[in-house]
């Protein structure tokens, strides 16, 4: 294929594109300075800290905000030094953001020199070296963690973003995974089949078929999977066992429900149990009754205890 | 002989008083005459708190209650961040192991990139091209970029490429000779829905309660609802009916502007709720802080360098709640010693012209038409004052242009539109308002039991397109 060097070639013309043998040494000067003067920085100096740009990161609160957030670079907070309420501002070129140590700085000066927080897609960088804007952002009404933000809220609440901790919890939860699914699997008969009917497990599939042992074992697992918080805070819990009872004593007719609208009755002796609070549905009412520490729960639970065994 | 009964004649007919009659005595005799005054006073004056979005919103039907509609997802011009510093690359080598930020990828197998796309460092525009694309690791992709100089290194100002340097893409430019395709950079589109809601008031008397009499027999401004009249002729019940549906009004406004969907399974009456148009530019839109007290230029600065890049429209309203609107005021009136003043709209100092009351601005090429909307205000509304009130200290700027259909060009939408649906027939219904009586005591007598009842019903939400370009302005 004939191509346009060819013909530059051939019509006595260079088709390279030249670049000056004194542009190169400069160049090449450029760099090595720029190599030395990184080397003779020492480690603390604010500038050799540029080059590992390390940033914190802080994060809205807000998880639904898709768009910008401008968060005030001028704030009125507690100054945690006075325990009185101070004016900070953000200013480019100065160290300090507390207005009483900003001395013999102009109106204009500051008007045209006010700096913003910027948060994009929810998040906010500031690199280390940038004390100023750092200390801006821990101290202001909106850092959830300042006396301000405590005492007054903020439209804008951001927190600091900390990974080391995230994976801390995400570890954790894992953890508590592996755990609930060794349960879930190591547990076994009626004890099994009462704690997955309080974890919500249905005993029917889904055409009414009651479901076999293995069934509901399989379901139980799931919910270890998906769930192991839950499955752990009730797991081996005495709430369990009186939902169970409670469940099966409702199944059976021994406790009526029909005779009056919001109060519950033995089916046996037509005994009170109690008023079913408005809102409230009768099993979650009778477990509190059962667990609770007044004389009529305890009546309660000892007498589905023996209907039940 | 015995008298003649006269027990149920009673004595004394007559009494006396040291000095004559008193008016003590005609008081005790209830035979004082009221002195009143006919005209029923609103001492709060008008309180139709629905003219915005009846002026600055259209109104469309739409045919179920959920609705979508399409907005692209960014910008036109694509540009990524670099994620990991490369230190003191040399000057005309290639830079390898690139990888952008998680935020530059639309899924974890899909970005911009392209192997021969030409890259600018935005700070210092440093020039090179995309040499060499891996894609085998989803969510880590990684190139090179070979610098188009030899005598430049691809680095930032520092001389390293740091994390955090945005690189501007510049298309396939420097082709070469008998050059091969490229692949394309696909136009993302974005999928925003809402959903109408169920609006509804009732109101009801008793028979005797319209039947009876009151001492004012004028001044309720308002009208009933067209097919929804009271069946009686007391005004007390008539000026009920009337308040009613103003309040009703409200409502509806209120659930449009600061309402929001409902996705509680607590509540099972089926309804989803619609996201109102200040959740939803507080969702999508751009926030802008200021302190009270220190809205000034530099704060306009701020806030229409925001709205240059976010394409705003040149003519917007900002709706202000009674406090921002006076530190606007003051603010910005402060800028401009008393004289300086001109109308804004048409005049020569544009630049300048703010007139202390009504407010344009015009600024950095956008004019701004402040308003106050004390809706915002809970005390302006019900007389309560909140420790803290959400919307205190709160404005929106709203773009007053309009948003062109991505598909028919010669369509367009305006940024606000207030979408309903045609409630059932029945009743009377006009401008998508379903009213209709019912009641033994009604004039469409339903039962055997004398009230009257008059209800209303509409179904409403609110579509808000690029909200992008509306702008809360909020103290912390």
């Amino acid at each position: 294929m004939a191509r346009r060097k060819d013909i530059e070639l051939s019509m006595g013309q260079s088709s390279e594109v030249s670049v000056s043998t004194q542009l190169m040494e400069e160049q090449m000067a450029s760099s090595l300075a720029l190599e030395d003067a990184r080397a003779k920085q020492p480690e603390e100096s604010p500038y050799a800290k540029t080059q590992t740009t390390e940033y914190v990161v802080f994060k809205l609160v807000n998880t639904n905000r898709k768009g910008r957030c401008n968060v005030d670079g001028i704030d009125d907070v507690i100054n945690p030094k006075t325990g009185k309420m101070e004016r900070i501002r953000l200013l480019t070129g100065i160290d300090t953001i507390w207005q009483s140590e900003q001395k013999e700085i102009s109106a204009d000066y500051v008007k045209q020199n006010r700096r913003s927080l910027q948060f994009e897609g929810k998040y906010l960088r500031i690199p280390k070296w940038d004390t100023s804007a750092l200390e801006y952002a821990r101290t202001c009404r909106s850092f959830i963690e300042s006396p301000t933000y405590k005492q007054r809220g903020s439209r804008h609440a951001f927190f600091e973003w900390n990974p080391a901790r995230m994976a801390e919890e995400k570890a954790k939860l894992n953890g508590k995974k592996m755990q609930a699914m060794r349960y879930a699997l190591e547990a076994k008969g009626d004890k099994m089949k009462q704690h997955a009917y309080f974890l919500g497990v249905s005993p029917v599939d889904e055409i009414g078929i009651p479901k076999n042992d293995e069934a509901i074992g399989n379901d139980y697992f799931a919910i270890a999977e998906r769930d192991p918080v839950r499955f752990l805070e009730s797991y081996e819990s005495p709430k369990v066992t009186v939902s169970f009872q409670i469940k099966k004593a409702i199944t059976e007719g021994k406790l009526d429900l029909g005779r009056q609208q919001g109060s519950v009755y033995w089916a046996h002796n037509g005994g009170f149990i109690g008023q079913i609070p408005v809102g409230q549905n009768a099993h979650d009412y009778l477990i509190d009754l059962a667990l609770g520490h007044t004389k009529e729960g305890k009546n309660f639970l000892s007498i589905l205890e023996q209907i039940s065994s | 002989m015995p008298g003649i009964p006269t027990s149920n004649i009673l004595q004394p007919g007559a009494i006396s008083i040291t000095g004559g009659v008193n008016r003590a005595l005609v008081s005790q005799l209830q035979l004082l005459k009221p002195a009143y005054y006919k005209t029923y006073t609103e001492k709060y004056g008008n309180e139709d708190f629905t003219w915005w979005l009846a002026t600055y919103g259209g109104m469309e039907k739409a045919e179920n209650r959920d609705y979508f509609w399409f907005e692209n997802r960014g910008k036109l011009m694509v540009a990524v961040t670099n994620l990991n510093l490369v230190s003191t690359p040399a000057a005309g080598a290639v830079v390898t192991g690139l990888q952008i930020s998680a935020a530059d990828y639309y899924s974890s197998t899909q970005t911009p990139l392209r192997n021969g796309e030409t890259v600018r460092i935005a700070s210092n525009q440093v020039e090179g091209v995309i040499s060499a694309l891996n894609t085998t690791t989803p969510g880590a992709f990684t190139f090179s970029v070979t610098p188009k100089r030899v005598d430049q290194a691809f680095a930032g100002p520092t001389g390293s490429l740091l994390a955090g340097e945005i690189l501007v893409f510049g298309g396939d430019v420097d082709a070469g000779e008998a050059s091969n395709y490229i692949e394309p950079l696909i136009h993302l589109d974005q999928k925003y829905q809402n959903s109408i809601t169920e609006l509804r008031e009732s109101w009801s008397a008793t028979d005797l309660a319209e039947m009876t009499a009151v001492y004012y027999d004028n001044g309720v401004t308002g009208d009933s609802v067209v097919g929804g009249q009271q069946a009686g002729t007391s005004l007390f019940t008539y000026k009920g009916l009337v308040k009613s549906n103003t309040r009703y009004k409200n409502y509806v406004e209120f659930k449009l502007m600061w309402g929001d969907t409902v996705t509680n399974p607590l509540i099972t009456n089926g309804t989803v709720g619609s996201q109102g148009i200040i959740p939803k530019i507080l969702q999508d839109g751009e926030t802008v802080g200021y302190t009270p007290g220190t809205l000034d230029i530099q704060k306009l600065h701020e806030i229409t360098r925001i709205m240059k890049v976010n394409g705003c429209a040149i003519q917007n309203m900002w709706l202000m709640d009674i406090f921002q609107k006076q530190n606007f005021s003051d603010g910005i009136f402060k800028e401009f010693p008393a004289g300086a003043f001109v109308w804004g709209q048409g005049e020569k100092s544009e630049e300048a012209s703010v007139a202390y009351g009504f407010q344009n601005i015009f600024i950095d090429g956008f004019m701004l038409k402040t308003k106050m909307y004390a809706n915002f205000n809970t005390e302006y509304l019900t007389g309560k004052t909140p420790a803290v009130d959400r919307f205190r200290d709160f404005g929106v700027i709203c773009p007053q242009g309009e948003a062109r259909d991505a598909k028919d060009s010669t369509k367009s939408y305006k940024n606000v539109t207030v979408m309903y649906q045609d409630p059932p027939a029945g009743g009377t219904t006009g401008n998508g308002i379903r009213v209709w009586e019912w009641g033994g005591g009604s004039r469409n007598p339903t039962d055997g039991q004398m009230r009257d009842h008059v209800e209303q019903i509409m179904y409403r939400g609110s579509r808000l397109v690029a909200a992008n370009q509306f702008v809360i302005v909020e103290a912390a």
